[in-house]
């Protein structure tokens, strides 16, 4: 019992007390609580919120589990010491808030979420096991889990992935409807595990990404519909070095990636104990943080009504609208982004190579060859919330949205290598380490939007707000009022000569306001 | 020397105990097995016997259990030659024989409670683990379940000096069999209703000696040198009926009645809006007394008084001779 103990023990709830309420209540239930573990399992778990028992899981896994000592989504609440280490300076920050492994934290926020998260990193990381685990957290055993995963190979048909029709309606069948399929079972699981999918052939891909993207599965006119699904995948290599080139689709409906960090060789004796004692973390996870289904929907409830407030969504607002905006990829304004560069077949550096205006060091647009997606954005507010969540917090603070967001964005934002940004001294790393380069973007956007005091003066938003009020009973005068504002206000912008991402979103939503003002007052003078 | 009954259930579970030891001792080396030995022969052992006498088939889960908490307790040195303290093994060896027919029939539910309830009251400055074994071993046989039991337990910890249960102890006295409470206090069973209502009003009413009232109750705290909390001397203060001692850089609430009191690290927005003064009226302390109720309490304790504060129930004041908090029971004769 005592090294089943070890590998079942929960960490004690709360597990991120958050600031106690006014008044101090001493619960006397505490009293038998101590440093004994309860025998009788699941006494003190029911009845648990949700967030709490997923905070469970997360320390159950990260100190008992995964041997994975990387806390590199940092939290503080009082300034953290720092140490400046090696020639190139590196930092050392040393968290004062709980901070998290985001190997173990992603995953379990896609289980929490139903989303899809690839794990990256060198062989025998522990890519595979960390999948398996986040299955076994939804109520299967590991056996079911092991048998339902899904291992690309370069031989991999859409049969070997969806199923096939039974050889004996093949041949007596009379028409589609009478052949009956053997679907395979794991398109029947809420934990769905593709493992090594790189090495997937390009057409079963293709089969994949429907299930991926609209949740069924298609053979021979028969359709099969899958439950909401947290996904998993894992590849050695996400640079292309798979067996197959992995389809952009298939990429794009990835929404977090992680990566496997190297393990930390003063951890040895862990390694060592589960050697000697034969013990598998997976096969002992305490039933305590396994989750129902009813558990998992309502857990995706609460994530999804936690609370963005206006000041963070307008930061991520802000950077977002630093990317997609290139001034020379058209003449028609609406059509200057990156993406029309994309559609159209141009090379990058001849459009890039023309755009001499701007301070192409300070415009953080200049460092991406794209923009964000809509369902990239949604990707980042979902996570966002359920890292909020997460943490007990009922809404979104500005902390939640810079931790997630690197991982969110790793391959949604393509780096420009070539950017000015990647040449400045001391930046050169970060044309390798993504998420740093992520983080660093956000951190600069944040800064530009304090720079340019926007919490305080943005009239484009209280112009938008104004609008958002509806135009039911607004006058003539009114109307004619605010459309001179917006002409003003566009003048004004004007006036910096220079564009700019966010300019550029902001000069569009006026164009917007102004057509909207504008076809009111044409009804208005027919009244 | 072990007897026959825990002898048969090593030998019947001995690969998987001596498994056990050896994979706890991988996780805390410092585990040592002539401790262990001597925790089985000297602490297990008594609980065994009585589990045996009561009832044999429940022997090896009785077992199981014990050993297992055994292994977590002496980890940590909490239990056996090496601990800390007596408190855990006085447990095995005094109160859990007492009350071997109730772990026979739930161990995993009993054992680790019990034991956390021990450790607790003996880490608690003041609070009084021995007449807890005492009361709930001769109170036992008047619960009927486990649930009752681990309730009696409860009610019993506050009355051993843990105060900071007092509410939540005296919820518990009314789902509890009434008769099982007037016990605890004990008073005659038609009485209780009508202490627990004094009890509910006056943190210092005492059920077995209801007279005692205006009184110096003592002094809690002392110097950290001398293995107190307090690096400086003390300063009280409250907020609301709440009250505080602070001490260098350090706060604390104090929870505190008729049977003890408890510290507990203060929050800042506890502290913030506490005042320094004596909210019931025609109560005042001078360097010699205490003045209340028109009475007049002597003070051992003669030096300048530094800081004062009291609630509707409670004075405390400090003086410049000692690292010490002085308390005043502020109850009217009745």
């Amino acid at each position: 019992m005592a090294i089943k103990g070890f590998f079942t023990r929960l960490s004690s709830a709360p597990t991120n007390p958050g600031k106690p309420a006014a008044a101090r209540v001493f619960d006397i239930a505490d009293l038998y609580r101590g440093p004994v573990a309860e025998r009788q399992a699941a006494l003190d778990a029911e009845g648990l919120p949700l967030d709490e028992k997923l905070r469970q899981a997360y320390f159950w896994i990260v100190n008992t589990a995964i041997i994975s000592p990387h806390y590199d989504i940092e939290y503080n609440d009082t300034p953290a010491a720092a140490f400046t280490l090696g020639d190139s300076k590196s930092q050392l920050t040393l968290p004062t808030a709980q901070s998290y492994s985001s190997f173990v934290l992603l995953p379990l926020l896609t289980f929490a979420t139903r989303r899809k998260c690839l794990f990256i990193g060198g062989p025998g990381r522990g890519k595979t096991a960390s999948a398996i685990l986040m299955g076994v957290l939804a109520g299967y055993s590991v056996r079911d889990v092991k048998r339902a995963m899904q291992h690309g190979q370069p031989q991999m048909t859409i049969a070997d992935l969806l199923g096939n029709p039974l050889p004996s309606d093949l041949v007596n069948a009379k028409s589609m409807d009478d052949i009956r399929i053997a679907w395979r079972k794991w398109l029947g699981l809420r934990v769905k595990i593709i493992d090594e999918y790189n090495r997937i052939p390009t057409r079963t891909q293709s089969a994949l990404l429907t299930v991926m993207g609209d949740n069924y599965a298609e053979l021979l006119d028969h359709i099969y519909e899958c439950p909401e699904s947290a996904w998993y995948f894992t590849a050695n290599d996400d640079q292309g070095g798979g067996t197959y080139q992995v389809i952009e689709a298939l990429r794009d409906r990835i929404d977090v990636v992680v990566q496997a960090l190297a393990f930390n060789s003063r951890f040895l004796h862990d390694l060592l104990l589960r050697v000697e004692e034969n013990a598998r973390p997976e096969e002992l996870v305490p039933r305590q943080v396994i989750f129902s289904e009813s558990e998992i929907d309502r857990m995706g409830e609460e994530i999804r009504a936690v609370e963005l407030p206006p000041e963070v969504r307008r930061r991520v607002e802000f950077f977002s609208s630093q990317f997609e905006f290139c001034e020379l990829a058209a003449h028609q304004f609406e059509y200057k982004t990156k993406d029309t560069v994309r559609l159209s077949g141009v090379d990058w550096l001849t459009v890039v190579g023309q755009d001499s205006g701007r301070d192409r060091l300070k415009d953080l647009g200049c460092q991406t060859k794209n923009g964000l997606s809509v369902r990239a954005l949604m990707t980042l507010l979902h996570y966002a919330k359920a890292m909020a969540y997460f943490r007990g917090s009922p809404q979104v603070g500005l902390d939640d949205l810079r931790q997630v967001l690197p991982f969110v964005l790793h391959d949604k934002l393509t780096p420009d290598p070539d950017a000015p940004f990647f040449e400045a001294p001391g930046n050169a790393p970060l044309r390798a380490d993504r998420i740093g380069w992520l983080r660093r973007l956000f951190d600069d956007s944040a800064a530009e939007y304090d720079r340019l005091n926007l919490d305080r003066e943005d009239p484009v938003a209280r112009l938008s707000e104004q609008f958002q009020l509806g135009l039911n009973g607004i006058g003539e005068s009114d109307v004619r009022s605010r459309l001179a504002r917006i002409e003003t206000l566009i003048a004004e912008l004007a006036r910096g000569k220079k564009l700019y991402g966010h300019l550029y979103d902001d000069l569009l939503v006026l164009k917007y306001l102004h057509h909207r003002y504008t076809n009111y007052l044409r009804w208005v003078a027919t009244q | 020397m072990l007897s026959e009954a825990f002898v048969s259930v090593l030998s019947v579970r001995r690969a998987e105990y001596n498994a056990q030891f050896s994979a706890a001792r991988r996780v805390a080396p410092e585990l040592d097995e002539a401790a262990f030995q001597a925790f089985l022969l000297t602490s297990v052992e008594p609980l065994v016997s009585a589990v045996a006498a009561v009832d044999k088939a429940a022997l090896v889960e009785v077992v199981d259990v014990a050993y297992g908490i055994g292994l977590e307790l002496l980890a940590q040195r909490l239990a056996g030659p090496r601990a800390h303290g007596p408190a855990l093994d006085n447990g095995f060896q005094q109160l859990f024989p007492a009350l071997a027919g109730f772990i026979a029939r739930a161990p995993g539910a009993l054992l680790p409670r019990l034991c956390n309830a021990l450790q607790q009251l003996s880490s608690v400055p003041g609070a009084r683990p021995e007449e807890w074994s005492r009361a709930l071993a001769r109170l036992a046989s008047g619960a009927e379940s486990a649930e009752q039991l681990l309730g009696l337990g409860q009610v019993l910890a506050w009355l051993a000096g843990l105060a900071h249960y007092r509410s939540g102890a005296l919820s518990l006295c009314r789902s509890l069999p009434p008769r099982l409470v007037s016990a605890a206090f004990g008073v005659p069973e038609v009485e209780l209703q009508a202490t627990l209502s004094r009890l509910d009003r006056d943190p210092w009413f005492v059920p077995s000696a209801p007279g005692l009232g205006f009184r110096v109750v003592g002094s809690v705290g002392s110097f950290r040198g001398f293995g107190g909390a307090f690096l400086a001397p003390p300063r009280v203060a409250r907020a609301g009926q709440q009250l505080f001692v602070s001490s260098a850089d350090d706060a604390w609430l104090l929870a505190l009645d008729a049977f003890g009191c408890t510290f507990h690290r203060a929050r800042p927005e506890e502290l913030a809006g506490a005042s320094f003064d004596i909210e019931r009226a025609g109560v005042s302390v001078d360097a010699a007394q205490v003045n209340a109720f028109g009475q007049r309490l002597p003070l051992a304790d003669k030096g300048p008084v530094t800081s004062v504060v009291g609630n509707l129930n409670t004075l405390l004041f400090t003086t410049a001779h000692s690292y010490a908090v002085n308390v005043v029971a502020l109850q009217e004769s009745s």
